[in-house]
């Protein structure tokens, strides 16, 4: 079995934990994983998030997922292969400037995100962490891909129970911010991170933003309004205290806080965003709605 | 190879125009035959379970003319008569199904099936067809996702809202209906549309289970590597671990899922790799470890695992044998294992019972588990032996009914008779006719919790599977 040198070469440090790498006149991007901590002890073995992430990329094939490629352990560490990503790939991929040239340019990466999430819950993959810093943005190739997958985990249904805690708070769902006996979500959880995203490209500033799971309830209230038993059947039993909810708000008209939205973009936005996740629309759905007509 | 290729009908054929008419006359009986696998990727159709009632010029559907039918695995007289005390669960008429497939049974007779009808029954039926004009032909392209085509399926469905059935002038044909069973055994459910979260959850299910169903085969531990590899451990000792290791995941309230990727990982590695009687110990607590971390929101500590081994093993020989196990399997621990199927299948067998069975949950969860400790039976594919323990729970709650139905054939992919060599293999554990004294699994479903499951012992199931001259 060929070790580590053997298989790949010519070594150019991008970061402190990654690297270019070639091998047989291809570029790689190489992540290393130490197993050991700051004492150099391996305290519990192999991350977690590391197993998840390795063990769910391994099954992953989609133009718009960063490939691993290869997975190989030198001592105490672990060196992940990916496709390499040349320098017009930019990272936190809202903070790039050329991304709000074309309207277009926005529906068509919406489009590739829900596609991709779309084909990872088809695979029974949660990806838990959806944000823009995950994603990567070739403008000139109009290419996306979603990279990071540390928070990714596979679902069952009936629905298990997840950790509440995953995730950016920014991103995170009305039923994960609810976290009173709340801890079973499911694919509803991305589309919500998605419909943030969307509603990020219009703004171009965070939909929510909330320091905390309460103060950012409120502003998601604020926008959508509170939820009741007729909008989101047992959401009484779910939040378990009124505390959380606040005083009773209406929903603001999202044609007045998104007006560069044509009726398809608000509804489908409006379908992304709907606080009950058993009527929020799916990511298979909602790459089929009307709004990507000629996408 | 017989499964994969079945056809439903010829491609050729000229359809048939269904008009409400001869709908009638066919008192809503349609052909139903499994797809085959080739025609699931193909025929990716969404069932709409919820539709509303199609208007009546959109009542008509295709079917074809001819339909090409296999002879199914021999049935046992089918009624709905519960014989059993323990059995709390009860038939749910065609109408409390959301999506229901109805069977052709022009053969039935022949199959060893009572085809008879009392005149009533008869009565109702007829009545039922010509009154009860909500109910439509789902057209095709509303039938089930996971591969019944036009061709093969016609979905007949209930367009009233219970509340509307309850006022209804024809309550008292619904009421008889109900008590006859409305032939139950020919319906295939959409168990989808069943659940809570039926908008996130079913329209992922079908692509999630044809995916998995190709993927079981890619991981499937080498059946006999305890005679080809394996020269200082044999199955008892095997078994000795696993057993073990039950009670160690009901020790540490481990997820199911967790134990069944141990036993899982244990057997990819044992496939492979020579061990060491004295380290096979450390590799069942070091496949626990990374199952636990790969399910559980909350692992155990490598010390913990260090622990229940009397710290036979220290942390450093643990986290090496990690390693060892991850870089083996490739880090491939997106496995379908029986539980994965057992969900599945579970939810499936729960569509013909007017409220969730508890008994038939816990009864295939211990048969299951069984199977885990058992070394033979890692030969079988995990949907198999899933499919078995839901035939064999069945039967154990209610020896007065075959077991098998169109809906469990559709969405296991299993006859009934396919299933034979398992569910006998699965019986002779449950009855212990080996006289094990591995204990653990039977130990923990004779608790209270879980119904004391372990106790109930089935008439033998082997006359389900003799052919009828």
């Amino acid at each position: 079995m060929l070790t580590l040198r053997e298989k790949y070469y010519d070594f150019d440090q991008i970061s402190s934990k990654v690297f270019k790498c070639r091998r047989d006149d291809q570029f790689f991007t190489m992540k290393i994983v130490s197993i050991l901590n700051e004492e150099n002890q391996a305290n519990n073995g192999v991350p977690y998030w590391i197993i998840r992430e390795i063990s769910i990329l391994k099954e992953l094939d989609h133009i718009n997922i960063v490939r691993l490629i290869d997975v190989m352990t030198d001592g105490p560490d672990l060196f992940l292969v990916f496709e390499y990503l040349d320098n017009e790939f930019q990272a936190d991929f809202l903070k790039n400037p050329k991304m709000f040239m074309y309207p277009q340019m926005k529906k068509e990466f919406l489009y590739q995100i829900l596609n991709t999430v779309a084909y990872l819950h088809a695979r029974k993959i949660l990806l838990r962490d959806l944000r823009p810093e995950n994603i990567l943005v070739n403008v000139r190739t109009q290419v996306l891909k979603i990279a990071l997958f540390g928070a990714a985990r596979t679902f069952e249904a009936p629905l298990e129970a997840y950790s509440s805690s995953v995730g950016c708070l920014s991103y995170r769902s009305p039923e994960v911010l609810f976290q009173f006996g709340c801890e079973k979500y499911s694919t509803p959880n991305d589309v919500w991170a998605v419909g943030c995203i969307f509603g990020e490209m219009l703004l171009h500033r965070p939909l929510f933003s909330g320091p905390s799971d309460v103060e950012l309830l409120d502003e998601i209230f604020t926008l959508l309004g509170t939820p009741t038993e007729e909008t989101w059947p047992g959401v009484t039993s779910i939040c378990g205290t009124c505390a959380l909810m606040g005083p009773p708000q209406q929903p603001k008209d999202l044609a007045k806080e998104f007006p560069m939205l044509n009726p398809d973009g608000l509804d489908l936005l409006s379908k992304m965003l709907c606080l009950c996740p058993n009527y929020r629309i799916s990511a298979e759905d909602a790459v089929k709605h009307p709004y990507f007509k000629g996408v | 190879m017989d499964k994969v290729n079945r056809v439903c009908a010829k491609d050729e054929e000229r359809p048939l125009r269904i008009t409400r008419a001869r709908a009638r006359a066919l008192r809503g009986i349609t052909p139903y035959s499994r797809p085959s696998l080739k025609n699931e990727q193909k025929n990716v159709l969404r069932a709409h379970p919820k539709r509303a009632a199609s208007s009546e010029n959109k009542t008509s559907v295709v079917v074809p003319a001819v339909v090409q039918q296999k002879g199914r695995a021999v049935l046992s007289d089918v009624s709905n008569m519960c014989a059993k005390p323990h059995d709390k669960c009860t038939k749910s008429s065609k109408f409390q199904a959301k999506g229901v497939y109805t069977k052709k049974t022009t053969k039935l007779a022949a199959l060893g099936v009572s085809t008879e009808v009392s005149s009533t029954q008869e009565n109702v039926r007829a009545k039922l067809a010509e009154e009860l004009s909500t109910i439509r032909m789902v057209e095709s392209k509303d039938t089930i996702r996971e591969g019944v085509t036009a061709d093969t399926a016609l979905s007949m469905q209930n367009s009233l809202k219970s509340d509307e059935l309850q006022s209804s002038p024809n309550k008292d044909i619904h009421m008889i209906w109900e008590k006859l069973g409305a032939s139950d055994s020919l319906t295939i459910v959409d168990i989808d549309s069943e659940l809570k979260d039926s908008q996130v959850w079913s329209s992922y299910a079908p692509d999630i289970y044809s995916n998995i169903q190709v993927t079981e085969l890619q991981r499937k531990p080498v059946a006999n590597y305890m005679d080809k590899l394996q020269k200082d451990i044999n199955p008892t000792m095997r078994g000795i671990l696993v057993d073990w290791l039950v009670e160690v995941s009901e020790e540490y309230k481990l997820v199911p899922d967790t134990l069944y990727l141990t036993v899982n990982l244990i057997d990819r590695y044992l496939s492979t790799r020579l061990i060491q009687k004295q380290r096979l110990q450390l590799l069942g607590v070091t496949c626990m470890l990374i199952a636990s971390k790969y399910e559980e929101i909350c692992a155990p500590r490598v010390e913990e695992f260090c622990f229940i081994t009397d710290n036979t093993y220290s942390k450093e020989e643990v986290l090496k044998m990690e390693r060892e196990v991850l870089d083996l399997v490739h880090f491939q621990l997106s496995v379908p294992t029986i539980k994965t199927f057992l969900r599945r299948f579970i939810q499936a067998a729960q569509s013909s019972y007017k409220a969730p069975c508890v008994e038939l949950e816990f009864l295939a969860n211990y048969l299951a588990e069984l199977a885990l400790v058992e070394c033979n039976f890692f030969q079988f594919l995990p949907s198999l032996v899933a499919a078995s323990a839901v035939f064999l729970a069945k039967w154990t709650l209610n020896e007065s009914e075959h077991p098998w139905n169109p809906t469990l054939e559709h969405y296991t992919k299993y006859k009934a008779s396919e299933l034979k060599t398992v569910v006998l293999a699965l019986q002779d554990l449950q009855l212990n006719t080996k006289g094990s004294s591995l204990n653990a699994v039977p130990e923990k479903y004779k608790q209270q919790k879980f119904n004391c499951v372990a106790n109930l012992s089935p008439k033998p199931v082997q006359s389900l599977f003799q052919d009828k001259v």
